[in-house]
C-alpha cells in the first residue's frame, strides 16, 4: 500500500506538478511542438513513455553501482549520474531499434522514425537526471518516469488543442507560427506556477 | 434573385457585444461604488488607473495591428475594470497598471483581439500581477479604514500601507486562514456584507448573488455555468474538507471567501472563452470547478481560483469539440431511429 | 522583384544564415529548454552558451567527416556521448566566468548533450557530399546566434526581472519578480520571435519597394 501511494505520489508530481514541457521546457522543439496529428502526437508520446521507463529502470541501479564504486576509488567526477543515464538511454535505443529489427519488423516499421525524436529527447535524459538525483527508489523512478512520459504526452496533446484553436483565429501576422505556440505554452505555464507557487529543483 | 455577398455574422441578434459588455460595465460599476463607501477615494483611484491602462494598451495595440480604433468596443474597460475589483484598495498603482497592460497587451491582443482571446486576459492579468506582487495582491485593509491615496506598502516584512506618517494595518482574508488550517472567525453575516478584509469587489457576497441573478435574467450568463461551478466546488468541499469538525460551517466559509463567487459571475462567464452549448457549460463548469479547489488545496497562492480558470480555458476547445461531436452523434441516430421506425409501419 | 540581387544576397548570407535569418532559437524553435529556463540571468547564460560552442562544433564536425560512415542506428548514439564527453570535459570553463554558475544550471549541464541544434545539424551533415567546411562555418554561426538571443534574453529578463545586468545593480523603479520564472522565458521568447519576424517582413518589404518603385514615384 505504501509502495502504491509513493509511486502514484510520484507519476502525479511527475506528470502534472513539474510536467516537463510546460514547467521545464524540456522536449519541446519546433518540430515536435508542430506534430499535425493527434495520432503522432500519442506514438510519440508513448514510445518516449516506454523509452523512459525501461531506462530509469536500468539507470537506477547503474547509478547505485557506480556511486558506490566512486565512494570506494575516491574518484572526483561531476555529472556522473548524469553519464549513466546517457549510457543507459543509448543502450536502450540500441536494444529496442536493433531488437524490433530483428524480431518484429512490423513493429520497426513504424518506431524507425519516431525512435530518435523520442529517445534523443531532452524530457527523457532530464527526467531521469531529476529522478535519480532526488533520492527516489526504484519504483518511485519508474512512477517518476512514467508520469513524465504522461505529462509530455499530455502537453503535447493540449498545445495541439491549443493550436486548432488558434488556427481560426485573427492572429497578427508578426505572431504566426512559433510565436504565437509559445505565448500559448507560456499562459499555460503560468496557470500551472499557480499550483505550484515555488521554484522548482533544478 | 439578388444575392448580397457578406461576410461571418450572418444572424441578427439584439444581443451584441456591446450588450453583453455593457451589462457586465454596469454591475462592475456598482461594485466600484461599493467598494467606494468601503474603502473611499482610494477605490476609486485604483479603477480608474486600471482602466485607463487597460484603454491605453488597447489603443495602443489596435493601432500597431494597423486596424481603426473601435469605440464601441467596451471589452478593454471591462478588463480594466474587473482587474482592479479582484485587488485590495492599497494595491499600488504599478501593480495595476502591470496587471492591465499584460492582459490586454499580452494576452489579447496576440490572440487576436477582442471576441478571439484563447484565455481571459483579466484572469491571466491578475495571476502575472499575484506572483510579481504576493504579498502586496493578497494583504487588504480593513472597510472603512481611512486609506491615504498615494501610499505605499511597507517594504519590510509588517503588512502595513503607509504615506508619511499614515498607516494602515493590513489584513489576511479568511481564505488563508482556510489555507493554514484553520477556521476564520468572521461571523457569516458580516461575511454576507463585506464588512471584511478582502479584495474591494469581492466581498460583498449578497451584491455579488444579485450580480448573478441579474446576469442570468437578462441572459448574458447562461444558468448552467455558475451553478455547476459552484456545485462542483461544494461537492468537493464536502467530499474532502479541509476542516472536518464542522462541514457545512467550511463549506460556506470555502464558499464566501477570496475570489470565488467574484470569479463565477464574472471571469468564467467570460462570452468569449467560455464553450457555446449548455451542456458543454456544464462539463466545464464541473471542471473548472474540481481544478479550482485542486489549486487551493494544493497551490502555492491562497486564491489561485485566476490560474485554474487559465487551466479551465485550455481545456475549453477540447469540451466544445467533443460535445459538439457528440450532438452530431445524438442527431445521426435520432434521425436513423426515425427512418427505422418509418420503414417498420410501411 | 529583382529575384537576381536577392538570388546574390541568399547566396552570400549563406554562410551566416544561423545569426538571423534562421537563428536556433528565435526562428528555427530549436534548444527551447535553455532559452527558456537558464536565460534568468546573464553569466548562466552565457556559460552555457560556452558550452553550446565547445560541444556543437566538434561534434558537427565529427558528424561531416565521419557521420556517413556510420550506420544510421550508431550515428545518433555516437554524436550523443561525444558531446556528453565534450560538455562534462569544457564544464570547468564555466567556473572562470562565475564560480557559482555551475550549481544554479543545475540539470541544464547534461542536457546540453542532447540539445536539437546539434542534432538537426548533425543530421544535415551526416549525409555524404557536404563539404566539411560548410558544416565549421554552420556550427559557428548557429552558435553564435544561440548566445546572441540567449544574451539578449538574459539581459532582459535580469534587468526586468531582479534590476541587476551582469550581478551589478541598475536602478530601475519597478521590480517584476515574475519575469525571472519559467513563463516568463516563453512569454519574452514570443514577443521577441515576433518582433524578428516582423522586422523580416519590414526587411523583406524594404527589398521590394526598393527594386519596383510604384508608378507614381517613377513618374
Amino acid at each position: 500500500m505504501n509502495f502504491l501511494s509513493e509511486f502514484g505520489l510520484a507519476v502525479v508530481s511527475a506528470a502534472i506538478l513539474q510536467n516537463v514541457v510546460l514547467t521545464r521546457g524540456l522536449g519541446s522543439c519546433k518540430r515536435t511542438l508542430t506534430l499535425s496529428a493527434p495520432r503522432s502526437i500519442l506514438f510519440l508520446g508513448g514510445t518516449l513513455t516506454v523509452v523512459t521507463i525501461l531506462a530509469a529502470l536500468i539507470a537506477w541501479p547503474l547509478n547505485r553501482l557506480v556511486r558506490t564504486y566512486q565512494s570506494q576509488m575516491q574518484l572526483t567526477l561531476r555529472y556522473l549520474t548524469s553519464i549513466t543515464a546517457l549510457i543507459s538511454i543509448c543502450l536502450v535505443f540500441l536494444l529496442l531499434y536493433l531488437g524490433t529489427r530483428a524480431f518484429a519488423p512490423k513493429v520497426h516499421y513504424y518506431l524507425r522514425e519516431l525512435m530518435i525524436p523520442a529517445t534523443f529527447n531532452c524530457a527523457v535524459l532530464g527526467s531521469i537526471v531529476i529522478a535519480l538525483t532526488s533520492g527516489y527508489g526504484v519504483f518511485q523512478a519508474a512512477g517518476y518516469a512514467l508520469g513524465s512520459g504522461i505529462g509530455y504526452t499530455a502537453a503535447l496533446l493540449l498545445i495541439w488543442e491549443g493550436r486548432r484553436r488558434i488556427a481560426l483565429t485573427d492572429v497578427p501576422r508578426a505572431f504566426r507560427g512559433l510565436p504565437i505556440l509559445l505565448l500559448y505554452m507560456g499562459i499555460l505555464s503560468l496557470a500551472i506556477y499557480g499550483l505550484i507557487g515555488h521554484q522548482l529543483p533544478t | 434573385m439578388k444575392l448580397h455577398a457578406r461576410t461571418a455574422p450572418h444572424i441578427r441578434h439584439p444581443e451584441s457585444s456591446r450588450t453583453l459588455m455593457s451589462d457586465a460595465i454596469i454591475l462592475l460599476l456598482v461594485l466600484c461604488v461599493l467598494a467606494f463607501l468601503y474603502y473611499g477615494l482610494r477605490a476609486l483611484l485604483v479603477c480608474a488607473v486600471s482602466v485607463l491602462a487597460a484603454v491605453a494598451a488597447d489603443l495602443v495595440c489596435v493601432l500597431l495591428r494597423g486596424r481603426r480604433p473601435n469605440p464601441r468596443d467596451l471589452s478593454a474597460v471591462v478588463t480594466g475594470l474587473v482587474i482592479a475589483l479582484m485587488m485590495p484598495a492599497t494595491i499600488s498603482f504599478t501593480a495595476v497598471a502591470t496587471a492591465a497592460v499584460f492582459a490586454i497587451a499580452i494576452v489579447k491582443h496576440p490572440f487576436g483581439g477582442t471576441g478571439s482571446n484563447l484565455f481571459n486576459p483579466a484572469a491571466a492579468g491578475f495571476s502575472f500581477a499575484a506572483i510579481c506582487w504576493p504579498v502586496q495582491v493578497f494583504s487588504y485593509p480593513l472597510p472603512f479604514d481611512r486609506i491615504p491615496l498615494w501610499g505605499q506598502a511597507a517594504s519590510s516584512g509588517q503588512l502595513v500601507y503607509q504615506a508619511g506618517e499614515m498607516s494602515v494595518r493590513l489584513y489576511q482574508n479568511p481564505v488563508f486562514v482556510l489555507k493554514v488550517g484553520g477556521i476564520p472567525t468572521n461571523s457569516l453575516s458580516e461575511m454576507l456584507l463585506g464588512n471584511y478584509p478582502g479584495p474591494m469587489g469581492a466581498t460583498n457576497i449578497l451584491v455579488l448573488l444579485a450580480c448573478l441573478c441579474y446576469l442570468i435574467y437578462r441572459g448574458t450568463v447562461r444558468w448552467q455555468l455558475p451553478i455547476s461551478f459552484l456545485a462542483s466546488c461544494a461537492a468537493v468541499v464536502l467530499l474532502f474538507p479541509r476542516e472536518s469538525t464542522d462541514r457545512i460551517q467550511s463549506l460556506l466559509y470555502e464558499l464566501m471567501s477570496g475570489l470565488l463567487l467574484f470569479a463565477a459571475v464574472f471571469l468564467l462567464s467570460d462570452p468569449v472563452t467560455r464553450p457555446k452549448r449548455d451542456s458543454a457549460l456544464i462539463v466545464y463548469g464541473i471542471f473548472a470547478g474540481i481544478i479550482t479547489m485542486f489549486c487551493r488545496y494544493s497551490g502555492g497562492f491562497e486564491e489561485s481560483v485566476t490560474f485554474a480558470i487559465l487551466l479551465a480555458n485550455a481545456v475549453m476547445p477540447a469540451i466544445d469539440r467533443h460535445d459538439e461531436e457528440l450532438h452530431r452523434l445524438l442527431r445521426r441516430k435520432r434521425l436513423e431511429f426515425g427512418k427505422l421506425k418509418k420503414t417498420q409501419k410501411a | 522583384m529583382n529575384l537576381e540581387s536577392l538570388r546574390k544576397h541568399r547566396r552570400r548570407s549563406r554562410w551566416v544564415e544561423g545569426l538571423f535569418q534562421k537563428n536556433p532559437i528565435l526562428v528555427c524553435g530549436l534548444a527551447l529548454p535553455f532559452a527558456i529556463m537558464v536565460t534568468n540571468n546573464l553569466k548562466n547564460s552565457v556559460s552555457i552558451s560556452i558550452l553550446m560552442a565547445c560541444s556543437l562544433i566538434p561534434t558537427v564536425l565529427l558528424a561531416s567527416l565521419v557521420g556517413h560512415r556510420l550506420p544510421k542506428w550508431l550515428s545518433w548514439a555516437v554524436y550523443a556521448l561525444f558531446s556528453m564527453v565534450l560538455v562534462i570535459a569544457f564544464q570547468p570553463l564555466t567556473a572562470a566566468v562565475a564560480p557559482e554558475v555551475g550549481d544554479s544550471l543545475g540539470i541544464y549541464v547534461p542536457i546540453l548533450s542532447l540539445n536539437t541544434v546539434m542534432f538537426a545539424l548533425c543530421g544535415r551533415y551526416s549525409q555524404p557530399g557536404h563539404r566539411p567546411i560548410l558544416a565549421l562555418m554552420d556550427s559557428l554561426s548557429y552558435s553564435l546566434g544561440f548566445a546572441l538571443a540567449m544574451c539578449l534574453l538574459a539581459a532582459i529578463r535580469e534587468f526586468l526581472g531582479n534590476n541587476t545586468i551582469w550581478g551589478v545593480a541598475v536602478k530601475f523603479p519597478v521590480r517584476f519578480t515574475g519575469v525571472q520564472i519559467a513563463f516568463s522565458g516563453f512569454i519574452l521568447l514570443a514577443l521577441l520571435a515576433a518582433l524578428l519576424q516582423f522586422l523580416r517582413r519590414v526587411f523583406l518589404l524594404h527589398l521590394y519597394r526598393r527594386d519596383n518603385p510604384g508608378p507614381n514615384e517613377s513618374a
